[in-house]
């Protein structure tokens, strides 16, 4: 009796709009969705009627608190996307880069914006076409909360099948733009890289704003790379500073492959990447990295799960961040070698630069080994800006901020160097350079 | 008018009550240049890094003045684009921060103090060409992060080269001939000597006479214990590298 009275007096953590919201997609999905794409979403909803929500009592979750999410309340995104225009989206193109671009507002894919034409060796679908489409096939909707949520509430997305061998040069860009009618909504933009033996793709996934308003987005990214295919993703997160945002990237790197996969995260409150890798073939490659630039009391938090299931596959991560003001960075870093998986190489690191004495980092490498041949490492620092490099630099002439700001992009630049695109490596450069000289003030600068 | 002129100055590592220099005096006049020598732990570098504008030191009492400024009052950076230059005894490596780009920004910075325009990339490439040259630097170390890989001689010449884009009004050369050979020592002090002239001074800090046979002084200090125990002429440094310091230390113990 007592224990039902205690019980009943712990709030639920669920957010209590998640039913409405899942109703409220259950009618759009029946009228859009291919059976298999309704099987995975009906899936999604029986885990998500059973899976613990996350609280910080939770492992995985310990310095990550979603209640702000589970609060909202938040409603389906509209399905009627707002007008958005070639200018507005013409903001967040990358100088210098031909793309083929893919825009979706407010969780909506934008046909007219979009460039969806068949090209030869790549074919891009809409997800709400009847067709047949690996959606869901990495399966992370069933041990994820979010991913659950995200795949349940399934109302649009896309998939990238690139065929054997083609080697697609363009880049895909693909623009999820927040407007002022997100206000309040839930958006679960969904990609899907089915990159077939041999193929080579490189997809970017933008995450923007056009107003700055309170919204939840829960992309969920597939990136499915077989034998010797080379994929590259980069995730770029610029959204309102009031926005929450919790990522779901799922890669399953087969025999000889390679995936290279990096986020960066500027904007936000609140931001929850979970990136899971398989490497379910000998000979794959993983490299996974993130950089980080927070200020004023922005959360972000990375966490990794690294999955060696076959011998002899590498992976590499680098996570660096750059905390301002009262900023917060997380990262979890899960390395699990099989014990069938000799000859594992793994290689981890995570790195955060405190430009004020109330920012902070929590890092939590976990190794879990039961192969007995295999080299794994992991390593994390934790610093402030360097007095004697800053006393350099300014020695020369050089003003505090200035000096500073060289510190910084330094720190970046071991991250930023795996960006093999170089407008994009620039453009992300500016990222830097402007979140620095519009949020982080220098007066925070240690010194 | 003098260039610099530091009067009874004394200081100490900050939060540590011991006194490092305990009344240092000297002054230097536009043409000169004076070398002050001492043992490790005299106080030599503590003076280069209090001249440089470091943090961490208190100065206790006595004055400097630099071409009529009062140096205490000037942040580094404002320091250096007045015409000051602190060659480091070890200098820092600067991963992912490019030399010439690091370097443009500094003479633009010192630049845009005297009220000139930036530089215009070309100019700086002929700059920074002709420069290197004289320091026999190659492009390749150029190409680089700041001192990144540089073995110890290589960042000294890296520092004169600095210098010599910089063009101060007055050197300050903190034991910039350690760890270097003859060969390094000989293009280090070519290019210190091509930026002596009417209108610049130069401060020599160094353990050893050998760089003076190249770096001429005209004045030599000869610092023991935080003091300057005696003063004179370029024979002074001959005459220390013959008796020793201790020698001197008698004088200023007497």
């Amino acid at each position: 009796m007592s224990v039902t009275a205690r019980k009943t007096s712990v709030p639920d953590p669920r957010p209590s709009w998640a039913d409405s919201a899942i109703a409220a997609a259950a009618e759009r999905q029946k009228l859009a969705l291919s059976p298999g794409a309704l099987r995975v979403a009906q899936e999604a909803k029986a885990v998500w009627a059973k899976v613990l929500f996350p609280t910080p009592g939770l492992e995985e979750w310990k310095y990550t608190n979603p209640e702000a999410i589970s609060k909202g309340p938040f409603s389906l995104a509209s399905e009627a996307p707002s007008s958005v225009s070639a200018d507005d989206v013409q903001r967040f193109e990358i100088p210098g880069l031909p793309v083929k671009r893919i825009v979706f507002v407010d969780g909506v894919l934008s046909e007219p914006l979009s460039s969806l034409s068949q090209e030869s060796g790549a074919k891009v679908s809409r997800i709400l076409s009847k067709e047949q489409l690996p959606v869901g096939a990495l399966g992370a909707h069933k041990s994820e909360p979010f991913a659950a949520l995200a795949t349940a509430l399934m109302s649009d997305g896309v998939s990238i099948s690139v065929s054997p061998g083609a080697d697609i040069a363009i880049p895909f860009h693909v623009i999820n733009i927040a407007t002022s009618a997100a206000e309040k909504s839930v958006c679960t933009p969904r990609v899907f890289v089915d990159a077939a033996i041999g193929s080579r793709v490189t997809v970017i996934e933008s995450h923007v704003t056009l107003a700055g308003c309170q919204y939840v987005t829960l992309p969920v990214t597939e990136i499915r790379a077989a034998q010797n295919a080379v994929v590259d993703h980069y995730r770029l997160q610029d959204e309102s500073l009031q926005s929450f945002q919790v990522s779901q990237t799922d890669i399953e790197i087969a025999r000889d492959a390679q995936v290279r996969a990096h986020v960066f995260s500027f904007g936000g409150k609140l931001v929850r990447n979970n990136v899971s890798v398989r490497m379910i073939g000998s000979n794959g490659n993983a490299l996974l990295n993130g950089l980080s630039l927070l200020a004023g009391s922005q959360h972000v938090d990375n966490s990794t799960s690294i999955h060696h299931v076959e011998p002899s596959s590498e992976s590499r991560e680098h996570f660096k961040g750059i905390y301002a003001d009262e900023s917060r960075g997380v990262f979890s870093g899960t390395i699990t070698v099989e014990q069938i998986a000799q000859k594992t190489n793994a290689f981890q690191s995570n790195q955060a630069l405190l430009l004020s004495p109330n920012a902070s980092i929590e890092t939590r490498p976990q190794l879990k080994i039961w192969a007995d041949d295999v080299k794994c490492t992991h390593g994390a620092t934790v610093g402030q800006l360097d007095s004697d490099a800053m006393f350099y630099l300014r020695s020369r002439g050089i003003d505090r901020e200035t000096a500073r700001n060289f510190l910084v992009h330094a720190f970046a630049s071991e991250v930023l160097s795996t960006v093999t695109v170089e407008a994009l490596r620039q453009y992300v450069e500016g990222f830097i350079s402007r979140k620095l000289d519009t949020d982080c003030q220098a007066g925070a600068a240690a010194e | 008018m003098s260039l610099l002129k530091i009067t009874d100055l004394h200081a100490r590592i900050e939060g540590d009550g011991r006194e490092i220099l305990k009344g240092i005096s000297l002054e230097i006049k536009p043409g000169e240049v004076h070398a002050i020598m001492g043992v490790n732990g005299s106080g030599k570098s503590t003076l280069a890094n209090i001249l440089g504008g470091k943090e961490g030191y208190e100065v206790t009492g006595g004055s400097i003045t630099f071409d009529g400024k009062e140096l205490l009052e000037l942040d580094p950076e404002v320091r250096a684009r007045e015409g000051l230059f602190l060659a480091f005894q070890y200098p820092v490596e600067l991963p992912g921060v490019l030399t010439t780009y690091f370097l443009r920004t500094a003479l633009n910075s010192v630049r845009e103090h005297k009220g000139l325009p930036p530089m215009s990339v070309r100019d700086f490439s002929a700059l920074v060409k002709e420069k290197a040259k004289l320091l026999e630097l190659s492009d390749e170390m150029l190409k680089r992060a700041v001192n990144e890989g540089f073995s110890g001689g290589e960042k000294k010449r890296n520092e004169v080269f600095q210098m010599a884009v910089l063009e101060p009004k007055l050197a300050i050369l903190d034991e910039t001939d350690s760890g270097l050979d003859i060969d390094a020592l000989q293009i280090v002090a070519e290019g210190v000597n091509r930026l002596r002239s009417k209108q610049n001074g130069m401060l020599v800090i160094t353990h050893y006479q050998r760089l003076l046979n190249y770096i001429v002084p005209d004045v030599v200090h000869v610092m023991i214990d935080g003091r300057i125990v005696q003063s004179g002429g370029k024979d002074l440094a001959l005459k220390l590298e013959g008796q020793g310091y201790a020698a001197f230390k008698d004088t200023a113990a007497a």
